[in-house]
C-alpha cells in the first residue's frame, strides 16, 4: 500500500466508523419520520392541534436530537458497538470548503431555477429533494458509505414522484418521512448485522 | 535540494507502512482503542502492540489501559508532538509529490 493511499483511506476512517452501527441513521430516521408525519398530518387534516404540533415539533426535535446525541447515543455505542468493532472518537473536522461549495451550488441552482421558472412555492418540495439527495450522495462518497446512495435515490424518486398539485407542506412532509423511513430501515439492517458479530477481546 | 535528499528527511519512524497507518488513523480521531486500530490496519495483535510501543517510546502516541466493565480496553491518542510530527510528515510528502 502506498503512503498516499494509507493517508487518503485513514483520513475518513473515524467518521466512517461513527456510522458503522447504523445508530445515527436510526436516530435521524426516527426524527425525520416524526417531522414528516406531523407536517403531512397538518396538511391533510388541519386543526388547532396539528398546527400546534407542527409549530412546536421543530423545537422539540432539536431538543430530542441534543439529548440523543449527548446521552443516548454514546451509551448505546459503548454497550453495543465498541465491544464488537472498537472505539474511535472522530475529530470534528471543519468541512468549510465542502460546505461553501455545497451552499454555493444550491444557491446557484435555486437562482437558475427561479430565473427560468419564476418563483413558485410549489417547487419547494422538489428543490428540497434535490438538495437532500446531493447532501446524502456527498456523505456516501466522502465517508465511503454506499448505503447513503440508496437514501439519496429515495429522495430523488420522491422528488420526481410528488404531484405538483399537492400542497407544499404535504410534499415536504412526505419527502421527509420517506427519506427518514429509508434511513431508519438502513440503520436497523446495519445494526442487526453488527449484533451478529461476537464481542472481541482487546489486548 | 535534490529529491533523494528531501525524501531522506522524511521521519523514518512514521514512514514505516504499519506505523504510518496507525499514525494516520489516530490523526483523524481524537482517540481510538486497540480493537479499532487492529480492525482498520489488519495487523496482528503482536505486530500492532510492538508498533504502538515504538510510537509511545518516541512520544508520538499516548496509551492508556483500563477496563470497561470486565472488558480490558487500551485507548490510544496522538500526543501534541505526535500530531505535529505527522502534520510535518504529511506536508513533506505533499511537497515531494508536488515536486514531481
Amino acid at each position: 500500500m502506498t503512503s498516499a493511499k494509507i493517508l487518503g483511506g485513514a483520513a475518513q476512517a473515524a467518521p466512517r466508523h461513527w456510522n458503522v452501527d447504523g445508530l445515527p441513521e436510526i436516530e435521524g430516521g426516527v426524527l425525520l419520520v416524526l417531522w414528516g408525519s406531523i407536517l403531512a398530518w397538518h396538511a391533510l387534516w388541519p386543526s388547532r392541534l396539528s398546527a400546534m404540533a407542527a409549530g412546536v415539533l421543530p423545537l422539540l426535535l432539536v431538543a430530542l436530537l441534543l439529548v440523543a446525541d449527548q446521552l443516548l447515543l454514546p451509551q448505546l455505542k459503548a454497550r453495543i458497538t465498541y465491544p464488537r468493532v472498537g472505539y474511535a472518537q472522530p475529530r470534528v473536522a471543519p468541512y468549510r470548503r465542502a460546505a461553501a461549495a455545497g451552499l454555493g451550488a444550491a444557491a446557484a441552482g435555486m437562482a437558475a431555477w427561479i430565473a427560468t421558472e419564476g418563483f413558485d412555492g410549489r417547487h419547494l418540495p422538489r428543490a428540497l429533494a434535490g438538495i437532500t439527495a446531493v447532501f446524502l450522495a456527498f456523505c456516501a462518497t466522502r465517508f465511503r458509505l454506499p448505503r447513503f446512495f440508496a437514501y439519496a435515490a429515495v429522495a430523488v424518486v420522491c422528488g420526481l414522484a410528488l404531484p405538483r398539485e399537492w400542497p407544499v407542506d404535504l410534499g415536504i412532509g412526505v419527502l421527509q418521512a420517506a427519506v427518514g423511513a429509508a434511513a431508519l430501515a438502513g440503520g436497523v439492517r446495519t445494526l442487526r448485522r453488527l449484533l451478529r458479530m461476537p464481542i472481541a477481546e482487546q489486548s | 535540494m535534490s529529491l533523494a535528499r528531501e525524501a531522506a528527511e522524511l521521519d523514518r519512524l512514521i514512514h514505516e507502512p504499519a506505523r504510518l497507518a496507525v499514525m494516520a488513523l489516530l490523526f483523524s480521531a481524537e482517540e481510538a482503542d486497540f480493537l479499532y486500530l487492529l480492525r482498520e490496519t489488519g495487523l496482528t495483535k503482536g505486530n500492532l502492540s510492538s508498533h504502538l510501543a515504538r510510537l509511545e517510546q518516541a512520544g508520538y502516541v499516548g496509551v492508556q489501559k483500563g477496563f470497561v466493565g470486565k472488558i480490558a480496553r487500551t485507548v490510544c491518542r496522538l500526543t501534541p508532538e505526535g500530531r505535529a510530527a505527522f502534520a510535518a510528515y504529511r506536508g513533506h510528502l505533499r511537497s515531494l509529490a508536488g515536486a514531481q
